[in-house]
């Protein structure tokens, strides 16, 4: 699986919890959960366990503490998915 | 430091999702889990767990600022199974916590000591203190209130879910702001 295509899965699975629709236009690396898409904390946990279900992946504890960030989750995924 | 969370229980999501094992796993100890489970409303019990661990991480971002998704590293101490102390420890640092509960909303507040939990005002809105001060944010997302001379500011928590929202504040800091604002006008 791509990168780019990570992305768009990924994107899509943030869409429902972003109020921020012209944020959600320019999803790209360097966006941020919290501060761009305006993703409250205990609405972050819905988009790790979407993540998971999505991908097909498990993500421990240690791993999403860096999911604030497009950038950041992306390698949580690849990661996850090399050790498949 | 000063933290401060609200949850509007009208909206809060409901018990069959916060309770689902793999979410309580991300988020809570398992001394967390087992006071969750034991109390007489789970649902209430999670929120109210959730409310000071969000109070306790944005009291922690003031002391030391840090961007990071860890509710689980974020430990409410539990001196029996049912009994929630008034601490809370995160990365080594403890924090006091007082919580307030009834039917339509939970709010949390945190601090570094109990001197400190004491001194903490509430507001939920700061209209009365606009004409003194404009509400900002620093380059990190923290909010503060800084006089419109620009010659002080203080620290503010906010926190909005549903239908309401709460600022904290220390009162010493509105009571020392307000004398300098007024000397500066």
């Amino acid at each position: 699986m791509t990168q780019t295509e990570i992305l768009a899965k990924l994107t899509e699975i943030v869409r429902p919890y972003s109020q921020e629709s012209t944020a959600m236009e320019h999803v790209s690396m360097e966006t941020d959960f919290i501060k761009d898409l305006k993703i409250d904390s205990a609405t972050l946990v819905d988009v790790v366990l979407d993540v998971e279900d999505a991908f097909g992946i498990t993500i421990d504890n240690s791993a999403m503490e860096k999911m604030t960030n497009v950038a950041n989750t992306i390698a949580v995924i690849e990661d996850a998915i090399s050790r498949k | 430091m000063i933290g401060n969370d609200i949850i509007d229980l009208q909206v809060a999501l409901s018990e069959s999702i916060v309770l689902q094992q793999r979410r309580l796993d991300k988020i809570c100890t398992l001394a967390e889990q087992r006071y969750i489970r034991q109390a007489e409303n789970p649902w209430q019990a999670f929120w109210l767990i959730w409310t000071r661990k969000e109070a306790c991480y944005k009291a922690f971002q003031r002391l030391h600022y840090i961007h990071s998704f860890c509710p689980h590293q974020i430990e409410n101490q539990i001196d029996t199974s049912v009994i929630l102390s008034d601490t809370i420890c995160f990365r080594g640092k403890q924090f006091f916590v007082q919580t307030a509960i009834d039917g339509s909303k939970i709010h949390s507040i945190c601090s570094s000591s109990e001197e400190r939990l004491k001194e903490i005002h509430v507001l939920d809105d700061l209209q009365e203190l606009l004409y003194l001060f404009d509400f900002k944010k620093d380059t990190k997302g923290l909010p503060f209130l800084q006089t419109k001379n620009n010659h002080r500011r203080i620290p503010v928590s906010k926190s909005s879910h549903g239908a309401f929202t709460a600022y904290a504040l220390f009162k010493a800091d509105i009571a020392n702001l307000d004398a300098t604002a007024l000397i500066y006008a």
